[in-house]
């Protein structure tokens, strides 16, 4: 047995005895990949901003800080891709919804901001709408499960 | 749609955990199909049809 055999059958076991079905506890074990691949992204993001602006980094190493967190983006993507296609089809549809509720929502904000940028209010940032669009992702989603599971 | 999966399932004995371990979704999704929240994809419909070895139109009801 590999250590990613003992691994999984760890976690399994711990799913196992929290209630989860087979799917479920594939889906749960998936879901903890893609949060991990959240993580290790977001703790990047944020470590080379703040080596970036506090100046921490030699001219040499300034390039390859400013393009890490955008060479580990593919890492971020597979491990949502692989959360997505292992789902099963309630899931996935859930899943979906509430990508097209947050952009929507998203978008909707954006175009109000950009209305009212004409009239000396000042326009948003991109960090502030990624955020506005992670909160609104969460919010369909909570809104989607119990949709469908109450 | 109408459904007569939860009837089904009694017949035949079978919790939804149980049965979602057989069509090989979760058990939300038993869930939702027989609350009728849910219409199951065409496969997921076959799958479960072939299941309780009835045709498709006695599980599943359109309703106008």
């Amino acid at each position: 047995m590999n250590a990613k055999e003992t691994n999984q059958n760890w976690l399994d076991s711990l799913l196992i005895k929290m209630g989860g079905d087979r799917q479920g506890i594939k889906e749960m074990r998936l879901a903890f990949t893609y949060a991990a691949g959240c993580l290790l992204w977001a703790a990047i993001s944020a470590i080379s901003d703040v080596a970036l602006e506090n100046r921490m980094v030699t001219e040499r190493w300034i390039w390859p800080v400013v393009i890490l967190p955008i060479a580990i983006t593919p890492v971020f993507f597979y491990a949502y891709y692989r959360f997505y296609t292992g789902m099963d089809e309630l899931a996935r549809k859930i899943q979906g919804a509430a990508m097209i509720m947050a952009f929507g929502a998203t978008i909707f904000i954006l175009a109000t901001y950009m209305s009212l940028a004409n009239v000396g209010i000042a326009e948003p940032g991109v960090n502030e709408m990624l955020s506005f669009m992670a909160v609104a992702y969460s919010l369909a989603l909570i809104f989607q499960t119990i949709r469908y599971h109450k | 749609m109408k459904n007569i999966l939860k009837i089904l399932r009694a017949q035949h004995d079978l919790s939804q955990a149980a049965l979602a371990e057989q069509l090989g979704v979760s058990r939300q999704t038993i869930n939702a199909i027989e609350k009728g929240k849910y219409d199951p994809s065409l496969p997921l419909a076959f799958k479960i049809a072939r299941l309780f070895e009835r045709p498709i139109e006695d599980v599943f009801q359109y309703k106008d």
